[in-house]
């Protein structure tokens, strides 16, 4: 092998390691039968906080709004508007079937909801650096059949590279929190 | 054990000593840019003491007197903090940080006086030397704000390279806070002596007549969320905005067996806008409001917000902006630039998305 074909077999590897060191993609499901062209409005259901922090739920609620509003791609119906709706729609379950769905889509005229969960939001020391670490998923259900279009689940902010051999700091969790929505927006809205 | 030793003053009431007698000497030492003393046929202001939102829980002893002063100063004729203080308790006022109407007509009608000054004190005299005051000035007749502002100074304790000798109280920092505010109430509004929106001083256009929703607070500091009303409300209304004045929304909420925080229903909204004859709506959350973050860099502030303005009347939003930020992210060089101030660091993040409402709004009313 010479020189000039190890280099070009080894850089990039080494250039994968780096970049990739941390980093995993979201998994996705999208629903490729289904017109999202037909979304026009979405309505964010405050998202489920499953992690220790206490407003990390309400938190990721406020940036998945702002990065959807951000995307161009939906219109957004006003928070104060979706909370009222559904603090007049009883849930004993916790979960909205069908007749609850098509109630809150009719009101609050959007055609689909977005749901998600904040799993996790840590904090790991890598050296002398905090490094944050964030789960998330979102999914988003068609207001008429009740039927999940798209899903999808990423974590972010795992030590990088730089931060593990190096102790450089990261993002803050709030960063980290809008770089996972963001990649998880991503699959939905290219 | 602990306590104070019994006929000795605590540490506390010795530093609130410290900044009252700063303060005279400050005042003593400005004395000569004191315009003149009010005369009778000068305009009476009602002053309602300022809230205080800071940990210093004698700021508002402190700052008063000296307010008092500089509005005299302007030639205004202020109705005395005794006299005042009886009609609040009369009035049952309590929260003076803002004003509903049938107050506001009360405390004019009473006093003789069509103005209203209300505000509030956001004072930090121990590890970090921080003065912040927000003002703003009402017709008491008809519910206006008329002039609105909020600054913010801070300096360390510590010497520095641009500045040897170590400051060990906040009064200097405070007197400068009050000065620039004083100047900007002089020029904005007295010279112009305008008594409506549409006379506003020169330069300034209207950009609309905005309601605030008051904000959420989730950052665990309490009233963190009442500092970023207050510096936005200012913000907006040096941007052009007619605010509506808080205590107003307040008062109409109440009415309709409302407490809405950093969201508004439709419905509730469409009211509101009817009612006020409100163009916009704008609401938001403080997530993170902490005043000092151990870093690197010494103690530095992180404050993150989420903001949106809506069409008031469709309840359509408009906008949308997450920002978040240390005080460590305006270092440009071996610490220069940071902010130590947490209020200085809301008005410097707060500054590029009061410029985009201000442009994006502008555009839609044109």
């Amino acid at each position: 092998m010479t020189l000039k074909t190890r280099i070009s077999v080894v850089l990039p590897l080494l250039l994968a390691v780096i970049l990739g060191w941390g980093c995993s993609g979201p998994s996705v499901f999208l629903d490729r039968t289904y017109d999202f062209g037909y979304v026009e409005k979405v309505a964010v259901i405050p998202l489920e906080n499953l992690s220790q922090s206490q407003t990390a739920g309400r938190q990721a609620t406020l940036i998945l709004n702002t990065e959807l509003l951000a995307s161009e791609t939906f219109s957004i119906v006003e928070p104060g508007e979706t909370a009222k709706v559904l603090g007049e729609i009883p849930v004993p379950t916790g979960q909205y079937n069908l007749e609850q769905l098509k109630e809150i889509g009719k009101r609050l005229g959007a055609q689909a909801l977005i749901f998600g969960t904040v799993s996790e939001i840590s904090s790991a020391r890598s050296g002398s650096a905090s490094i944050p670490t964030v789960t998330m998923d979102l999914r988003m259900v068609e207001t008429e059949t009740g039927t999940t279009v798209w899903a999808a689940s990423a974590t972010k902010g795992r030590p990088g590279l730089w931060a593990t051999l190096f102790g450089l700091a990261g993002k803050s969790s709030s960063e980290t929190m809008r770089d996972c929505i963001r990649d998880l927006l991503r699959t939905l809205i290219r | 054990m602990s306590g104070s030793m019994p006929g000795l003053p605590t540490f506390s009431a010795l530093r609130t000593l410290v900044l009252v007698a700063v303060l005279a000497v400050s005042y003593i030492g400005v004395q000569g840019q004191v315009v003149s003393r009010p005369d009778s046929a000068a305009p009476r202001i009602v002053i309602l003491p300022f809230q205080n939102l800071s940990p210093e829980s004698q700021a508002r002893d402190a700052v008063m007197p000296r307010i008092y002063q500089l509005v005299a100063g302007l030639g205004l004729c202020p109705v005395s903090a005794d006299t005042v203080d009886a009609a609040l308790r009369r009035f049952r006022i309590r929260d003076t940080g803002q004003i509903g109407w049938k107050h506001a007509q009360g405390l004019s009608s009473e006093n003789g006086s069509q103005w209203i000054m209300l505000g509030s004190i956001d004072l930090y005299s121990s590890d970090l030397l921080q003065a912040g005051i927000s003002a703003r000035l009402l017709n008491g007749l008809t519910g206006e704000i008329v002039w609105a502002d909020s600054r913010y100074a801070a300096a360390n304790k510590a010497p520095s390279l641009l500045r040897p000798n170590p400051i060990d109280s906040v009064g200097p920092v405070l007197e400068d806070v009050l000065q620039s505010l004083f100047v900007s109430l002089e020029q904005a509004w007295l010279q112009n002596r305008c008594s409506s929106r549409t006379e506003r001083a020169a330069g300034i256009s209207v950009s609309g007549r905005v309601l605030i929703i008051p904000w959420e607070n989730i950052s665990g500091s309490l009233l963190a969320d009442q500092i970023v009303n207050h510096v936005v409300l200012s913000m907006l209304f040096q941007h052009g905005f007619d605010i509506i004045e808080p205590g107003l929304v307040n008062e109409q909420t109440r009415s309709l067996g409302l407490m809405p925080q950093g969201q508004v229903d439709l419905a509730t909204l469409k009211s509101l806008a009817d009612y006020f004859a409100a163009d916009y709506c704008l609401t938001g959350s403080v997530i993170r409001y902490e005043l000092a973050t151990l870093s690197e860099e010494g103690n530095i502030p992180a404050l993150e917000i989420s903001m949106r303005w809506l069409d008031a009347r469709l309840g359509r939003i408009l906008g949308s902006v997450h920002i978040g930020g240390s005080g460590a992210d305006f270092i440009k060089i071996f610490q220069l630039g940071a902010i130590r101030s947490p209020g200085q660091l809301l008005q410097r993040l707060l500054a590029k998305p009061v410029m985009t409402i201000s442009k994006q709004l502008a555009l839609r009313n044109s």
